[in-house]
């Protein structure tokens, strides 16, 4: 398979200061993170608060400059990419942000929202774009009125089928998705998901999908990768993660899932403490503090991700020499 | 057994421009000492307006109980003064909310907001507030909490947020404790434990908690009954293992059926058509009627009844009237 997007050893460092005189750091958002995306698959990306999985969609599509490393789509390395032909690039890569109602204007009518994008990138005729507005609308199960409509006057699940709209409307090769249903209700999360495994098949997209909730990632994706104080702690194909997950932190993280089967209430792995801050990461292994295998080496020396089995790799100690 | 708190038909009515609105219709639950009752539902279903009707906490200029009763220990709560009733809230009942960003005061430091939340209900000294304070903290799993009493708020983590609401809630030991949505705004590895801190507070003082969560998972780890809303009424109650087996109102299924399952992709995910109406736009029959798959001609005109299954199994849905198919 060819990947569809590359990344390799992608940094993002935020300069910092302590005070108004204080000494300069660096929080290190994402920290030399390397991956590769394969056409047509969903890959997901899954963290806590503060892992830098939503730097990492940015910086992806360069709404966010890296600091270093670099990003090839299509065999193209579009990290230095200048302005004009990234504008262009923006018709194949494409991002639905988790906030539907923060991402829409509220002053415009929907279809203005969905127009737009066609009017930067293409010189169409009126009557071509309001046919595109009203095809678009009926792919993601709206109807043509809603282009008249207000974002207020829609519901949270109808706002980001138009937020996938506005995505899905430049017909791109490539979208991330950042938490699309976390704001959503049950109910309304599965017809959005649903709706964007249809439109994966139909249109044959690739996906980026960033998100905190597991069972939605094991639902949906095809491949993970586990997150951790920006850097990639485990990356594998999703039902081989799910089943039999090798990093610690993968381990913790799924037994944190609260399970919808009062029958099995089991015994968790509960981590001590929190998420330590980006500008202050522990030495060796940033997950040392909470891991409850913690070895001396993990406080020096920094896990690089290894390959463990055919598509699985995982940054940790525990694996050296197997 | 002994109902602890009960809530008996209420319904409650928002004042609205075009004339009163019904948000909450015909709710009955009642809580046991020690039990956790987890209150499910969509936003807009009504369960955090039952919620705050417990306490009293609506406007008092919009919103008004058109009809039933609340009972703490027998004794009924609208039928209170509102000096009686500060006797009760916080003291008796307690309630964490969802955004421990906003419940908690930015310009206090931690130690005397948890300070006043105990002198409230005891009299007692400065030094000695100070002294249960710290214990509260400690209790809650707030590690160095000589040092957490001179933060301020915006120098505490979500979790750690959360643990000092609910410090403060338990300080004078109440008998309810209702939880809104207490961890919908926590990353998964701390959800979990601010679950664990819930539970062993339970089995340490005997706490009834009232749990709201639109998480199924949540319920399912810590309830022991539970009340399925929708657009303000409960369609269904029960105990937590036969509910979540074998769910009988045609909405649960599918609240059940929508959820990614953990265990991976073998059922593919159902969703449920439509959205949650608008109070406004309440139907007539049943108010899942336009949104059910099992949907009969009844279900537009006639509400239906509540039918019991045993062991305060119920389910109001016209598939189990009599003579339906």
């Amino acid at each position: 398979m060819t990947p569809i997007l590359k990344i390799k050893d992608l940094k993002k460092h935020y300069p910092v200061k302590k005070g108004l005189f204080g000494a300069r750091s660096t929080a290190k958002s994402l920290d030399g993170v390397s991956l590769e995306i394969n056409k047509g698959e969903t890959f997901a990306i899954v963290g806590e608060s503060g892992s830098g999985k939503t730097t990492l969609g940015k910086t992806l599509l360069r709404l966010i400059e890296p600091t270093s490393g670099s990003i090839f789509f299509e065999g193209t390395d579009i990290t230095h990419l200048g302005a004009e032909p990234m504008r262009q690039l923006k018709t194949d890569m494409q991002i639905v942000f988790q906030d539907p109602y923060g991402s829409l204007d509220p002053k415009w009518t929907i279809g203005r929202t969905l127009e737009e994008p066609l009017r930067t990138h293409f010189s169409l005729t009126d009557s071509e774009v309001a046919e595109k507005v009203s095809r678009i609308l009926e792919v993601v199960g709206l109807t043509p009125r809603h282009a008249l409509r207000y974002p207020h006057e829609l519901s949270g699940g109808q706002r980001q089928r138009v937020g996938i709209a506005r995505a899905l409307i430049l017909e791109p090769k490539f979208v991330v998705f950042d938490e699309p249903v976390s704001a959503l209700d049950v109910s309304i999360q599965a017809q959005v998901l649903t709706l964007l495994q249809d439109l994966q098949k139909r249109l044959s997209l690739t996906y980026l999908f960033i998100s905190h909730d597991l069972s939605v990632v094991r639902y949906i994706s095809d491949r993970v990768g586990v997150m951790y104080l920006g850097k990639m702690m485990e990356v594998g194909p999703t039902e081989a993660l799910f089943s039999e997950p090798l990093h610690p932190y993968t381990q913790a993280l799924i037994s944190a899932i609260p399970q919808p089967d009062p029958e099995q209430r089991r015994e968790r792995i509960v981590l001590e403490g929190e998420v330590p801050s980006p500008r202050n990461p522990p030495s060796g292994c940033v997950f040392h503090t909470r891991c409850p295998h913690v070895m001396p080496q993990c406080l020096t020396i920094v896990p690089e991700l290894q390959r463990i089995s055919e598509g699985r790799y995982t940054a940790c100690h525990l694996y050296n020499n197997k | 057994m002994t109902k602890l708190l009960e809530i008996d038909n209420l319904s409650i009515e928002f004042a609205t421009p075009s004339g009163p609105v019904e948000v909450v219709n015909g709710v009955s639950l009642d809580i046991e000492p020690g039990q956790t009752l987890g209150l499910v539902g969509e936003s807009g279903s009504g369960k955090s307006v039952t919620s705050l009707s417990v306490l009293r906490l609506l406007p008092n200029n919009l919103a008004r109980v058109a009809e039933g009763d609340i009972r703490l220990n027998g004794e009924s709560l609208l039928g209170m003064s509102e000096k009686q009733m500060q006797n009760v809230r916080g003291n008796r009942i307690s309630i964490i909310f969802q955004e421990p960003m906003t419940a908690l005061n930015p310009v206090f430091k931690i130690g005397r907001q948890v300070r006043e939340a105990v002198r409230q209900h005891n009299k007692m000294s400065g030094r000695a507030a100070q002294k249960k304070t710290i214990e509260l903290l400690s209790e809650v799993g707030i590690p160095s909490p000589e040092q957490v009493v001179n933060v301020y708020p915006h120098q505490l983590s979500g979790g750690m947020r959360q643990r000092v609401m609910i410090a403060m809630a338990m300080a004078s030991n109440p008998e309810v404790l209702i939880a809104d949505e207490p961890t919908t705004a926590l990353d998964v590895t701390i959800q979990a434990q601010i679950l664990d801190l819930m539970r062993k507070l339970q089995k340490e003082r005997g706490t009834a908690i009232i749990l709201i969560t639109h998480d199924l998972g949540v319920v399912a780890e810590l309830c022991d009954r539970v009340c399925i809303m929708y657009a303000g009424q409960i369609v269904e109650q029960g105990d937590v293992k036969t509910l979540f087996k074998e769910p009988k109102h045609p909405y649960t299924a599918g609240l059940l059926k929508s959820m990614p399952q953990f265990t991976g992709k073998e059922n593919q995910l159902q969703a449920i058509s439509g959205q949650v109406p608008h109070p406004a736009d309440y139907a007539e029959g049943c108010q899942f009627a336009g949104r059910c798959s099992s949907r009969m001609e009844m279900c537009d005109t006639v509400e239906p009844e509540s039918y019991d299954f045993g062991n305060g199994h119920r389910c109001k849905c016209h598939l189990y009237k009599e003579g339906a198919e």
